[in-house]
């Protein structure tokens, strides 16, 4: 008979980090004008006189000018590209030294031409003016929100396959993007069936989101000094081991037990108690050994996905870049030409005397005093703190910088997102279900991809006891069971009227375990295994064990939803016995998980 | 070969000289790959600096187009979105006479233009 047995909700959480206040003081403190006043949040709006002086981008405030502090060494990115373009301009004789002109240009190079507008002295007396009061609470902003944002991320998966509570029964070499918290009900090896809370995720999680947030930057790009660093392989390596933590949530609480010792003292025993609770029930490790590369199919879907998220920092990296390229341009071509191929000069005669590169990087270092004047005459090299902090170029090259690395930031999340097919995973299970000796499991999962579509997924896996089980069971041994999984999948979608195109995908799995040593409960007849009744069991029994023999799993499965944020798999599996009931069980599953993620991207 | 639009200005970056007519910038992926942001990608026609008009311009993933009239300046900026974000090139060609216009990188995926009519 078939019974409706396990119904799965799944939900997943991704943070939305958001900037939090800094201020101490009010905007409307007496002491407070001008830019002071945008060191606790307030918008740069206006000079000392009261004359508006808003630029385009309105939203710079204080706390930007100060996150905006360039790191002592230049990005990486620029070094190298000074030295190409360097190089090749040396080698072109009468060629105009056009590849490091384009290099000091806003409108070919904004990125390392902002590093260069960030390395001059007035933004460097902007940035003095406001730095005493905003410097020291941002370093404390950022420290917030990266604990925020490790503390709140979360997303869904389920656990791996011969936890308890699982209802997969093959494992896959890939894990979810970030933390991910699942809850599933039924096992499909056991016969105890419990409710199990799973949290997953890759070691990129963390870094990835803080580089999307713009609070950590990619080591080559760094160009803001307080914010951390990560190498992009080493990111792109980190995403390849995942892990999981799966929580026993059908243990209600911890159950004690005692067991006396001793004879009596009139009304009076002394006992030994022992707990049973199981909280953590199972943690797992993965890791890809061999990985295959994105198909371009791929890698144009999420490129399409990232523009059509509309990504905020793309969108105000490209007004700020827009307004300084105009001016570039527009405004004042001649004289930014003219700057351009003399400073191009200097860094061609640079290279020539250092083939190294050094005294060339030295010297553009210190060509962004001239570039802000050559693009705004006003900003002369000793312009006051205030004038410079309400300069419509400086606010938009700190807007640039620092919605260009966060937009670098929203680039790493799109490419790690990319589904990279996972050849070969390994695995290892520690579990450590309620009321059973805990055990570790061995896995190997091969992945690999039939035509276009359809995949098969094949487990080999050995189980064994964590601790020798005890010599009065017969037959049992240190290694518990060895598996065997194997499994299709066959994505498709229908086209109707009423529902238009849904997405489906079609599996179908076989899985077996050769269960080499009895499987054991822990059992004490004060506090009874929860859910399972013993007729006859002797009064001083501590542990109790099942027939061993071969289990055989079958399933399909159709998840409805494929590509969506909405799925609901439905599945019959058929088994000759689970590790303790020796007879042939029938399941019915439906399941429905909703992936939040979705409603946070392009945030 | 088609004839380009485009003569690059001499001694100045990414200003250039244009006949009248159909102008398309097209990518083209030499490392990883590269999209136009279509959201991100505009025309002006800054003739008259003070008031800048928006461009009608068609935006794919791909390539921009737009109509060229004689006597005016436009004003071309560009986004640029990557995958792989840190080691991915490509080059803006001027379609369909193939000039090499411009190349994107990661310190370059906001670059803008000067097309004057």
């Amino acid at each position: 008979m078939m019974t409706l047995k396990c119904f799965a909700i799944q939900c997943c959480l991704l943070s939305v980090l958001s900037i939090v206040g800094v201020g101490q003081a009010t905007p409307t403190d007496p002491e407070l004008t001008g830019i002071q006043a945008a060191a606790v949040g307030q918008d740069i709006t206006g000079d000392q006189t009261g004359a508006s002086t808003l630029a385009p981008n309105s939203g710079t405030n204080a706390l930007n000018l100060a996150l905006a502090l360039t790191t002592g060494k230049p990005p990486q990115v620029c070094i190298e590209r000074l030295k190409r373009d360097a190089n090749a301009d040396q080698n072109t004789v009468g060629g105009g030294n056009k590849k490091l002109m384009k290099f000091l240009s806003l409108s070919d190079d904004p990125f390392c031409s902002a590093y260069l507008i960030l390395n001059s002295d007035q933004y460097r007396a902007a940035s003095k003016y406001v730095r005493g009061k905003a410097f020291s609470q941002l370093q404390q902003t950022v420290e917030r929100q990266i604990i925020k944002e490790v503390k709140t991320m979360s997303q869904q998966a389920g656990s791996s396959s011969g936890t308890g509570g699982s209802t997969y029964l093959t494992s896959k070499g890939i894990a979810a993007k970030f933390l991910s918290v699942a809850s599933e009900y039924g096992a499909l090896t056991e016969s105890t069936s419990g409710q199990t809370t799973t949290v997953n995720g890759t070691l990129a999680g963390v870094p990835v989101a803080l580089m999307k947030k713009g609070i950590a930057e990619e080591c080559s790009t760094k160009l803001l000094a307080a914010t951390p660093c990560f190498n992009h392989k080493v990111v792109d390596y980190l995403s390849r081991i995942s892990y999981s933590l799966s929580y026993d949530t059908s243990q209600s609480g911890q159950t004690i037990s005692g067991t006396a010792v001793g004879s009596s003292s009139g009304t009076s025993q002394e006992v030994t108690a022992t707990g049973t609770s199981h909280s953590i029930n199972a943690v797992s490790g993965k890791w890809v050994i061999i990985q295959g590369t994105s198909s371009p199919t791929d890698i144009q879907s999420a490129l399409s996905k990232l523009v059509k998220g509309k990504p905020a920092p793309a969108q105000k990296a490209s007004e700020a870049a827009a307004f300084l390229q105009e001016i570039e341009l527009a405004e004042a071509p001649a004289k930014v030409s003219k700057w351009q191929s003399d400073k191009a000069q200097t860094l061609v005669a640079d290279m020539a005397m250092d083939s190294t590169g050094k005294k060339a990087i030295a010297d553009w270092v210190n060509m962004g005093t001239s570039f802000v004047q050559t693009l705004d005459g006003t900003l002369t090299p000793d312009i006051n703190g205030t004038e410079a902090a309400n300069s419509d170029v400086i606010k938009n090259a700190i807007q640039l910088a620092i919605d260009y690395s966060a937009y670098l930031g929203v680039e790493e999340d799109a490419a790690i997102a990319v589904a990279k097919p996972a050849y070969l995973t390994f695995e290892y299970d520690e579990n450590r279900p309620a009321n059973q000796p805990t055990n570790s499991v061995f896995r190997g999962i091969f992945q690999h991809k039939i035509g276009h579509q359809a995949s098969i997924t094949i487990n080999g896996a050995i189980s064994i006891y964590d601790s020798p089980p005890s010599t009065t069971i017969p037959g049992a041994s240190r290694l518990r069971d060895a598996q065997f999984a194997m499994q299709a999948d066959e994505p498709f979608s229908l086209n109707t009227a009423f529902t238009g195109k849904v997405g489906m995908t079609l599996s179908e799995a076989f899985y077996f375990q050769d269960q080499t040593s009895p499987a054991i409960l822990n059992v004490n007849p004060g506090s009874p295994v929860n859910g399972v009744s013993f007729t006859g069991l002797p009064a001083n029994a501590t542990q109790i064990f099942a027939q061993k023999g071969n289990i055989g799993i079958g399933q399909i499965k159709l998840s409805i939803g494929t590509g969506s944020s909405l799925k609901v798999p439905l599945s019959v599996t058929y088994s000759n016995r689970t590790e303790l009931i020796v007879k042939p069980t029938w399941r019915a599953q439906i399941g429905v998980s909703y992936d939040l993620d979705s409603l946070f991207q392009g945030k | 070969m088609a004839a380009c639009l485009l003569t690059p200005i001499q001694g100045q970056v990414n200003r250039f000289n244009s006949k009248p007519g159909n102008l398309t910038l097209s990518v083209q992926n030499l490392q990883g790959q590269t999209n136009l942001d279509t959201l991100n990608s505009h025309v002006k026609d800054v003739t008259n600096p003070h008031s800048p008009i928006s461009v009608t311009s068609t935006c794919t993933s791909t390539s921009i187009t737009f109509t060229v009239q004689g006597g005016k300046t436009y004003f071309i900026n560009l986004a640029f979105a990557q995958i792989p974000p840190f080691n991915s090139q490509a080059n803006v060609n001027e379609t369909p006479c193939g000039q090499n216009i411009d190349s994107i990188d990661v310190t370059n995926l906001f670059p803008a233009y000067v097309v004057i009519a």
